[in-house]
């Protein structure tokens, strides 16, 4: 469980400590956490894409905070479908895109629900 | 020099006085001009014990809070440090000494005339409660260890805050223990029992739960055989503590995540206590006689201790009661008041003279509160105060303590502070003596989810405390709600007759506890309930000094003072004194 520790510094080698603190977590067998792992790299190879994609920032951020900078972007695509990949529930979806369209002053958007 | 101290049935000024005296040794030791240095945590605490007024009478120019750095540079050229012995501390204490040398080599380049012949920085280092030798070891490290004059320790590990009150101030005690395995903080418990003991006489009753109980009374009966060979002057009489109770926090892990309804717990959820005072927005308590224009988002601290009459009165109140309290006593002050219109003798005149200064200070603090406690109402009307405390007293209730809680999927979603949200989920964790392994997933991939990956680590670190835990065995907090009637249905808030009133549903464990030790039969009652609380308990008869045995103190039936419990999990001490 030391490799958790290796996590937070903001090193260049953060995917591949990631990685290994996925493999302790799954011999440890807390399934969970190693899926957390493996989502976090996805996520973070993700947002370098988003990065190249927007010319911003995105990496750190939570998966929470990036369906929120996206849906704030209007990118209600590209926001449905990191719903799907990382299967958010439908409760806080909405919560987050209500949010959002309130946010934004979208009336009109929120009035079609 | 503090009157409050010494009101209550155990003498507590005397162990302030002791601090003081010891303080003030110390820097007498080192005579002519000097600052001091503190250590951040510990600069509240001490000013319990002794203030600046005193200090500046032993010649102290200044106070600096350590930070890393260059030390502030002065015209004072004897620097005291005076820290807990913590390695991070050590390392900003060399930057600083390190800063010093520097600073001055390099004048002494530049103005070799003016400043070579004078004397150089003289350092001193005092750790409180003791030194550590790691802590040496690591300003040798640094080499720095040599500045240093001379390297003190102050044994003072409990700060006074009240007069049945007294605090070790170790913040970090609950997580160092139970997250690190340190059992340092044991070890400091300990001392301090036996400290007080010398104070006060051997207490001769001992009861605890916990594995950490048993560890700080196998320590002070260590302590005790080790100074049988050189008995100390013990205070002869009656002890006047007749029972100690120890109690480890993770035998009641749920009572600090409660959200706290008295008038002086609700200060604190809201503002925050901080040795006994408390940091207000200053704008709102200006009063329209003051001169000074006060800057919007200034602080302002206001003292809160039984010292003050009306605080006393009203702090261990539900907040319900305290409304009513506030009016009558208005009402009582501007009567007082009325009365100088009346036709008078020059004898009553005179005796409503004597008596003003104390009905103005009365009327002061009045205005105080008032403004206190319309800021909490402020507060305590929102829709989501009262929500999440609907869901607590759910929780404590037993009440769909088994699944997700849409309430807490709810404030996730709209992120609301992580703090709040790992408290409702550790408590519900509690209540339902651990979560389903469903449940306890869903919670986690949310909370990372919204978040952000590091909280990994936070909640790796709640399960590792217990106070985050997959379900297993059977469900004791259901047992236990039963046994000890910890939630009570129909608890008057304004006239309580239990103690339950200060979360308005639940009675604290530990009051539970205490409450049973009070009764004739003790906890010989509570076997079955006991066997179900973590860890061993502790319950042993102290002799003193090895003289006879003395005559058997019946128990006093004490009133039972609440802990005031600060909200962060990693809860300091693990202590809750029953004097």
């Amino acid at each position: 469980f030391f490799v958790r520790e290796s996590l937070d510094p903001k090193n260049s080698a953060r995917e591949a400590s990631l990685a290994a603190a996925q493999d302790s977590f799954r011999r440890a067998r807390a399934d969970l956490n190693a899926t957390l792992c493996e989502e976090q790299q996805r996520l973070l190879r993700y947002q370098k894409g988003l990065e190249d994609k927007f010319g911003r920032e995105f990496s750190g951020l939570s998966l929470h905070d990036t369906v929120r900078a996206l849906l704030l972007m209007r990118e209600v695509k590209l926001a449905d479908k990191l719903r799907a990949e990382y299967r958010v529930p439908d409760r806080r979806y909405w919560w987050l895109r209500i949010l959002c369209m309130a946010h934004l002053g979208d009336w009109e958007e929120l009035v079609r629900f | 020099m503090a009157s409050h101290l010494s009101g209550g049935k155990v003498n507590i000024a005397l162990v302030q006085e002791l601090a003081k005296n010891e303080l003030l040794k110390l820097l007498e030791n080192i005579p002519g001009r000097k600052v001091i240095v503190w250590d951040k945590t510990l600069a509240g605490p001490v000013g319990l014990i002794a203030k600046f007024s005193l200090l500046q009478e032993r010649e102290v120019v200044h106070l600096y809070p350590l930070e890393s750095g260059v030390l502030k540079n002065n015209s004072v050229n004897k620097v005291i440090f005076i820290t807990r012995p913590d390695l991070r501390l050590m390392d900003i204490v060399a930057e600083n000494v390190h800063s010093v040398a520097r600073g001055k080599s390099a004048k002494e380049l530049s103005y070799s005339k003016d400043y070579g012949s004078q004397g150089g920085y003289e350092f001193h280092l005092v750790f409180v409660p003791r030194k550590s030798l790691l802590c040496e070891k690591r300003l040798k490290n640094r080499g720095v260890f040599g500045s240093f004059m001379q390297v003190q320790e102050l044994p003072c590990d409990l700060f006074p805050f009240d007069n049945d009150l007294l605090s070790m101030e170790l913040e970090s005690a609950f997580k160092e223990f139970r997250l690190e395995g340190d059992p340092t903080c044991l070890f400091q418990v300990a001392q301090a029992l036996g400290t007080l003991q010398g104070l006060f006489g051997t207490i001769p009753r001992v009861s605890g739960k916990g594995h950490a109980a048993r560890h700080v009374w196998e320590l002070m009966a260590r302590m005790a055989r080790e100074q049988a060979g050189c008995p100390r002057p013990m205070p002869t009489g009656a002890p006047a503590i007749d029972h100690l109770l120890l109690l480890d926090r993770s035998v009641d892990l749920l009572s600090p995540l409660a959200t706290q309804l008295t008038y002086e717990g609700l200060i604190d959820e809201i503002f925050g206590i901080h040795n006994c005072t408390v940091q207000l927005p200053a704008e709102k308590l200006a009063k329209p006689d003051d001169s000074l224009p006060v800057n919007a988002g200034e602080k302002k601290a206001v003292i809160l201790n039984s010292g003050e009459e009306l605080f006393a009165e009203i702090r261990d109140r539900n907040f319900n009661a305290v409304g009513p309290a506030l009016s009558r006593k208005a009402k009582l002050i501007s009567a007082q008041l009325e009365e100088r219109h009346g036709d008078k003798t020059m004898q009553e005149m005179k005796q409503f003279v004597a008596r003003l200064p104390h009905m103005l200070a009365m009327k002061n603090s009045l205005a105080n509160h008032t403004t206190i406690a319309e800021l909490i109402k402020e507060v305590t009307d929102s829709s989501g105060f009262l929500e999440s405390l609907q869901v607590e007293q759910e929780f404590m209730n037993g009440i769909d303590t088994d699944k997700v809680h849409p309430y807490i999927d709810d404030l996730i979603a709209q992120q609301e502070p992580l703090l709040k949200i790992l408290r409702l989920v550790c408590m519900q964790s509690v209540t339902n003596s651990g979560l389903k392994a469903k449940v306890l997933e869903h919670y986690r991939r949310e909370i990372v989810h919204a978040y952000g990956f590091a909280q990994l680590l936070t909640l790796g670190a709640l399960e590792k405390a217990g106070l985050l835990t997959p379900q297993s065995g059977p469900r004791q907090y259901t047992v236990l709600r039963k046994a000890l009637r910890l939630t009570v249905e129909d608890a008057s808030e304004t006239a309580p007759t239990d103690i339950a009133f200060v979360h308005s549903v639940y009675a604290p464990l530990s009051a539970r506890l205490a409450q049973a030790l009070a009764r004739p039969q003790g906890w010989r009652a509570l076997q079955d309930v006991l066997g179900l609380l973590p860890g061993p308990t502790v319950d042993e008869v102290q002799l003193p000094g090895g003289g006879p045995a003395p005559a058997p103190v019946p128990a006093a039936p004490a009133p039972v003072r609440l802990c005031v419990i600060p909200r962060t999990p990693f809860y300091p001490p693990p202590l809750l004194e029953k004097t």
